[in-house]
């Protein structure tokens, strides 16, 4: 059972420091309050919150905590390509593949609907950096810095539809609702920057496919869901809730704040110093400084011209250049969608929507690896580039009402497809895994979600077996009863 | 024993000895092979090689994951009998065949996808003595290590405290009894008394009453209730306060909101592809446990209305069917039928008796004594329950003559036939495609065999685009087909007897056989339809695939025969010759093998045609959700006219199916004696049993509830966890008297409310005392009230309450909350996206809707600060409130409105400093651009202080 038995110790070292620094001083204090919080992770089986007294009334759980072991990435982002980048137009050339345009394969596998014959893929591919590691055209900028980068060719899930494979790939199960790694993360590690939402999801004009349930906190209490933002837009106010006062000028504000912390430190002195009454009041001084800070953080025009040129134009660059942003003010685990519903979804005409889609982020996505590297920051970051699944090396047949019937497009696939990891202690420049011949299904050193998962974990201090927390009667863990760390891909 | 060939040899049919045979493979798997019982038998250098080589090796590598403590995958490698079970994956090892054996497989790395152990490959030595070992036949030397019986498993998990009886006890003898008010003081003042610990004094009458109107009613109490209650100078002065609370119907409200999170009550279905995801009628239920609060409904009543209200004699007002809702409001997901029914057997079982029984959905519970086969037994009550298509209309009074009722009738019966209409049009199409091409269709069946895997069955789509068929139709023709052979082998048919007979003959002889049986159809008087029996006779029939496209022939003549007949005769009934008259009534007839069930499946229509129905169903649903003149219905269940018999999933996968058990209640909760339910889906027997006076968990779990609420923590810490693995009651004693006084009391919560604030206990001050801090830092021994935060739902309605904007309707639609103009509604009313929860809720510590939710987390976070700062809705609040106090103290200058608004918030005339505070605040130019007065921007602060915001 958690306890905190030094309790009236820490009140004092908070008293003190409130005393010494006056109101205005939130940070300090908060640094001391926070300290209890640990012991929402401590060891292993973590302590539950849901049953832990003192955690059901806690404090701010959203302070940052070490994890179980030193971990060699401290943040995350999360590149999610929704719908389904086809891998092998992408990352896994297939030469095969186009010596069997139009003929059937040797061996299919049954996806979501028909596919038919072997379809080449209808872009070049090249060999980048020193590795020599084959990138298509489509990522032909991401690729110049293929060094940084460990391709996995050899992920698979369970089954080849939009909703289970977006549900298990962010919450580690298909069909109950579990928290999110982005959840799971923000519970274990806190965050550095109380000023910031720990969690940020960003995702232009609306939800992809699942919602939100895609950074739920499920049974974990709900400061840990991600925070989603549209980032189609610019103005802050439509990027973060209750960010701004219509009414009050900052200063005005400051006087109101100033008021209010002064009755309520009349009010703490007639009853005891209580932890509760205290955290309370510095989450006033955290909102207060959060607009402000918040506001600069999403502010990319604060940006130098050569940053910005670097990214690029467009909305992918801005929210690829936002997340950098955030990352460098120490908020935890950022994911980005493409956009709404499932943009690089290609039933149909792939090429085109590849093309348009890859051109969208391609730039961005490199410009955030070298950005990320010039301020030292890659070392200790993860980058994780992906979709729910990939696409068949088959072209899907016409099936009335489910496609445009043109006969160019790929279907879902989950036998195999490909993600990439940069920075947090993986290797660069390295292949793991392969699918067979013509890109169908992982036939070398699978890596099954659970396991990608449980590898995550890992890099940033976790073991994914003992990472837990109970619930309804179970200690659940990330990776249920799956999972392995893939050992070859770490540097 | 006997074997499976003495079976065959007693003369039972092949098929019959198919099945025992099968029958008996599966209980040779499961239990024990009769191998296992000669452990003894082996020959002592047989087991002084498994001592030497072989034990050490299963004991540093295997039995750590695979013996006592743990089973993964099932599997125990510490007893032989174990080891040949086997586990999950079958019989670990084939006496005498090491390559055959899983096990070796396993270590060797061999298999494709069981490789052990998984920390790294055993060394060759003892790769090799664990295969010497497998093919000597495993010999072991025993000190019969024989896992635990189940039934010794149950004895252990039984002497749990929460699975004893509710005992009466009487309070411990205590020192200090002029301390104690009630009961419930005597209990919690013995055991402050056992650590030396002394209870804190009373608190005062401001604080009592903000307490306890808070508490009981999830609002601040007024100023003149406040000065009431301060000059008050009767001794039960606070008893008549707690009995006016009681009372009044915001109490309902309050109560009923935590029960909501206990039922995860939500307004949606949660994810949909396409459809309305919003119930239209989930407020129904919502509203129902509201009144039953505030109705002090007994709780055993209240709990088998949720189960089984359709079920019980309910007179004239139906109201109470929305109880069913308690089953039906949680998550759909797209319609998965078994975590629908998992969501229902886990909020009976952690919502109403504190069990987490949803753990035994693929193995026997780990901890608590629930076996697999109760989850399935619970499975089998709710498969056994549907809810109607259309939901029973639950008005009192009537307001179907309104205006609005009269346009929500005729707009639904639009709707209706708009959707009925299409249903009927493409049944129609169904038909005429079917008649015009019954050949080709019969054909692409006869390949297929007339067997369909499901609504995903690529073989049928195959050969479906084949002959440009539409799949939906073949599927649909083969199934009604099926049935239809299924009729003619029990009775006499002229038209599907010869079907039926020549489909019967092995392939080998069919030739001949089938000449001989068309040779006696065609003799005169031969009950065979003359048609059929002329064109079979015609020319000899080689394969059954001939006999098929012979009656594919028949039937598109008698189609072509029809139609000339229809032509010349557009009024026709019939075909005048009795036999094509019967073939033509094979494409025709009513129930016919080509019409589709009335209830067509939507596996007969393809994806546009499903979509096109659905988007059809969805306006109807819509409706519904919005239209002012719809009348509440009640979310109910009622029984499947056949029970469905469960079977157990084995590891909780649906394709595999192991034995059948009954509908019956959990084995560790039951009478002696405990028999399967016998009336329909078993429902009424389960609330029953659930709420049968003894039932140790239903009471206590209750209580427990009501004591968390009204303290902020529960005597037992996990509210919905009763299982070994939570921890005890801090008073034990205390939990059962309040569950027995509850049973004894009528199952009256208001009963309870009284027992537990009248109680010193309750009343106490709620501040810090060093010396008691250090000894309890979290209060569990209650030497103090916990001071708590508003939760999210008491923090708006007091923000509307001191504002004097809130509006006090109750029941009905919920209201969104964030739209604009903002809702004044109490927070309980507000619409709960179960999908895309707003993140105001979240922010807020709000339940998640997902599943049944034991408690409310507490948070404190900056995003909190940030709404409460700078969203409109406190704006709005602080201006009503400034407008308020003006209105209200309009000629008393500053001091009486700074007094007012301390009243209205607090309960309390301020002091000198805080007036002073307050008048210069007041009385002073904004800074830079500011849009409220100095008074909005006052009464903002105050509504965010600490003193608003906790209850002491």
């Amino acid at each position: 059972m958690p306890h905190a038995p030094r309790l009236e110790d820490a009140l004092l070292t908070r008293r003190e420091a409130l005393c010494r620094g006056g109101i205005g001083l939130g940070a300090l204090a908060l640094g001391n309050l926070l300290a209890d919080t640990g012991r929402l992770m401590a060891a292993a089986p973590a302590p539950a919150p849901a049953s832990g007294r003192a955690n059901a009334r806690g404090l701010n759980p959203l302070a940052a905590r070490p994890p179980q072991f030193p971990g060699r990435a401290k943040r995350v982002i999360h590149l999610f390509m929704n719908g389904g980048p086809s891998q092998v137009d992408t990352f896994d050339p297939k030469p095969a593949l186009s010596r069997y345009a139009g003929k059937a394969l040797p061996a299919t596998l049954p996806t979501e609907r028909k596919t038919g014959a072997g379809f080449g893929s209808p872009f070049s591919f090249g060999k980048y950096g020193q590795s020599g590691i084959e990138v298509s055209e489509l990522f032909a900028k991401t690729a110049e810095h293929i060094d940084d980068i460990c391709v996995i060719r050899s992920m698979h899930a369970d089954v080849p539809n939009h909703e289970p494979s977006l549900l298990l790939m962010n919450c580690g199960e298909a069909r109950t609702a579990r928290p999110s790694v982005g959840s799971w993360v923000l519970y274990g590690l806190g965050t550095e920057n109380q000023n910031l939402p720990g969690f940020v999801v960003m995702c232009p004009r609306g939800y992809p496919i699942s919602e939100t349930q895609n950074w739920q906190s499920a049974f974990l209490p709900g400061i840990y869901q991600g925070t989603y933002i549209d980032s189609q837009h610019t103005e802050i106010e439509k990027l973060i809730e209750n960010i701004k006062n219509r009414q009050l000028s900052r200063p005005e504000q400051r006087a109101q704040l100033d008021l209010l912390q002064t009755l309520n430190q009349d009010h703490l002195a007639r009853r005891q110093r209580e932890a509760e009454l205290e955290a309370r009041i510095q989450s006033f001084e955290l909102a207060f400084r959060m607009q402000s800070e918040a506001s600069d953080a999403f502010d990319v025009r604060q940006e130098p011209e050569s940053i910005r040129a670097l990214y690029g134009e467009g909305v992918q660059a801005r929210q690829t250049l936002i997340a950098r942003r955030l990352l460098e003010r120490g908020v935890r685990y950022v994911q980005l969608w493409h956009g709404q519903g499932q943009p690089w979804d290609a039933h149909d005409d792939i090429e085109a929507n590849h093309r348009k889609l890859a051109g969208q982020c391609d730039q961005a996505i490199a410009a955030l690896l070298v950005d990320l590297k010039q301020r030292g920051m890659l070392d200790d970051t993860l980058v994780i580039w992906g979709g729910e699944f990939g696409r068949t090396p088959t072209v899907e047949l016409p099936t009335p009402g489910a496609n445009q019937g043109k006969m160019n497009g790929r279907d879902h696939n989950h036998y195999g497809f490909t993600m990439w990891l940069a920075g947090g202690g993986v290797k660069g420049g390295h292949v793991h895994g392969a699918t067979d011949e013509f890109g169908f299904q992982a036939v070398e050193n699978p890596v099954h979600v659970h396991d990608l998962h449980a590898t995550i974990l890992h890099l940033l201090g976790f073991n994914h077996e003992t990472f837990t927390y109970r619930y309804a009667g179970r200690d659940f863990r990330l990776t249920d009863v799956h999972g392995k760390v893939v050992e070859e891909i770490l540097s | 024993m006997r074997t499976p060939g003495s079976w065959l040899r007693t003369g039972f049919s092949l098929a019959t000895a198919v099945v025992v045979l099968g029958t008996a493979l599966a209980i040779g798997a499961e239990g024990l092979p009769p191998a296992a019982a000669k452990e003894d038998s082996f020959p002592p250098e047989a087991v002084e090689f498994f001592e030497t080589r072989v034990r050490p090796v299963l004991a540093e590598s295997c039995v750590k994951c695979h013996g006592e403590k743990k089973q993964s995958s099932e599997l125990r490698l510490d007893s032989r009998q174990a080891v040949l079970a086997g586990g999950a994956n079958g019989p670990a090892l084939v006496p005498g065949k090491p390559d055959e054996s899983l096990l070796i497989q396993a270590i060797r790395q061999t298999h494709d996808e069981i490789r052990m152990p998984p920390k790294g490959k055993l060394a060759d030595e003892a790769l090799d003595a664990l295969a010497q070992w497998v093919k000597m036949g495993v010999p072991w030397s025993e000190e019969t290590r024989l896992p635990p019986t189940a039934e010794a498993r149950d004895a252990s998990s039984r002497s749990h405290w929460s699975l004893q009886p509710v005992r009466a006890v009487s309070p411990p003898p205590v020192q200090g009894a002029a301390w104690v008010a009630t009961t419930v003081d005597a209990f919690v003042l013995g055991r402050l008394e056992q650590e030396g610990l002394k209870p804190s004094p009373r608190a005062d009458r401001r604080t009592l009453i903000r307490r306890a109107t808070f508490d009981l009613t999830g609002l601040p109490p007024t100023p003149e209730e406040v000065e009431a209650f301060v000059v008050d100078p009767a001794p039960d002065a606070f008893a008549r306060l707690v009995d006016r609370l009681l009372a009044s119907p915001r109490y309902g409200e309050r109560w009923g909101r935590y029960w909501l999170d206990v039922a995860r009550y939500a307004d949606t279905k949660g994810y949909l592809v396409r459809g309305e995801r919003r119930y239209p009628y989930s407020y129904t239920y919502r509203d129902y446990v509201i009144r039953s609060f505030n109705d002090d409904l007994p709780y055993d009543r209240f709990l088998t209305e949720q189960i089984a209200a359709d079920q019980l004699d309910l007179g004239d007002d139906r109201r109470s069917l929305a109880a069913l809702g308690f089953l039906t409001i949680g998550r759909r997901d797209n319609g998965d039928v078994n975590e629908m029914i998992d969501d229902r057997i886990d909020v009976v079982g952690r919502g109403l008796l504190g069990l987490t029984i949803s753990c035994a959905r693929c193995h026997d519970h780990k901890f608590d004594p629930i076996p697999t086969e109760d989850y399935y037994s619970l499975y089998g009550v709710f498969a056994s329950s549907v809810e109607p298509e259309v939901l029973p209309l639950i008005a009192t009074a009537g307001n179907d003559e309104t205006a609005a009722g009269r346009d929500f009738q005729a707009e639904l019966h639009k709707r209706e036939q708009a959707r009925d209409d299409l249903v009927a049009k493409l049944k129609t199409e169904f038909r005429a495609d079917l008649r015009a091409r019954i050949a080709t269709y019969l054909r692409a069946a006869s390949d297929l065999n007339f067997s369909t895997s499901g609504a995903r069955d690529t073989k049928l789509d195959d050969r479906a685009r084949a002959d440009k068929l539409h799949p939906g139709r073949l599927r649909g023709l083969m199934i009604r087909w099926t049935e239809r052979l299924e009729a003619a082998r029990t009775a006499p048919d002229p038209v599907f007897g010869p079907w039926v007979a020549l489909a019967a003959l092995p392939a080998s002889e069919f030739a001949s056989s089938a000449a001989a049986l068309v040779g006696q159809w065609s003799e005169p008087g031969a009950p065979i339809n003359p048609e059929i029996a002329h064109a079979l006779a015609a020319e000899p029939v080689a394969t059954f695939a001939d006999v098929v496209s012979r009656y594919g022939a028949l039937l598109s003549e008698a189609e072509k025969r029809w139609h000339e007949r229809l032509e010349q005769d557009p009024g026709a009934r019939a075909l005048d010759d009795a036999g094509w008259e019967l073939l033509r009534r094979v494409l025709h007839a009513e129930a016919g093998p080509i019409e589709t069930a009335p209830d067509a499946s939507p596996r007969l229509f393809d994806r546009k045609e499903r979509e096109s129905i659905q988007a059809l169903d969805a306006k109807i649903d819509e409706l519904q959700v919005t239209h002012a003149g719809a009348l509440p219905r009640a979310m109910v269940l009622n029984d499947r006219p056949q029970p469905v018999e469960p079977q157990v999933f084995v590891r909780g996968n649906p394709a595999r199916r192991g034995a059948t058990v009954p509908r019956q209640f959990l084995e560790a909760l039951a009478e002696p004696g405990r028999r399967p339910f016998a009336h329909g889906s078993g429902r009424l027997e389960l609330a029953q049993a659930i709420t049968r006076p003894d039932n140790p968990l239903t009471a206590r779990v209750m209580v427990n509830r009501i004591w968390l609420n009204h303290f902020g923590a529960g005597l037992v810490d996990t509210p919905s966890d009763f299982g070994l693995r939570s921890e005890p009651p801090t008073h034990p004693e205390l939990l059962d008297y309040l569950a027995d006084a509850f049973v004894r009391g009528g199952w009256s919560q208001k009963v309870l409310h009284r027992l537990i604030m009248l109680s010193s206990t309750y009343q106490q001050q709620s501040e810090n005392r060093a010396e008691n801090l250090a000894r309890d830092p979290q209060n569990r021994l209650l030497w103090k009230y916990n001071r708590r935060r508003l939760d999210f739902e008491a923090m708006r309605d007091a923000l509307l309450a001191v504002a004097g904007r809130l509006d006090g309707a109750m029941g009905g639609r919920s209201v969104l909350l964030v739209a604009t103009p903002l809702a004044t509604r109490r927070t309980v009313y507000g619409f709960i996206d179960r999908q895309n929860l707003d993140s105001l809720f979240r922010t807020f510590d709000f339940a998640s809707p997902n599943t049944s939710s034991p408690r409310r987390h507490v948070t404190t976070v900056p995003q909190q600060a940030l709404f409460l700062l700078n969203n409109p809705f406190v704006i709005e609040q602080a201006r009503a409130l400034a407008d308020r106090t003006a209105s209200e103290s309009s000629s008393a200058g500053p001091e009486a409105r700074i007094r007012r608004i301390y009243a209205l918030l607090f309960g309390r005339a301020p002091d000198a400093r805080e007036l002073a505070l307050g008048i210069a605040f007041t009385d002073r130019p904004a800074r830079g651009d500011t849009r409220i007065s100095a008074w909005e921007e006052y009464a903002q602060a105050l509504l965010l202080t600490n003193e608003f915001a906790f209850v002491d």
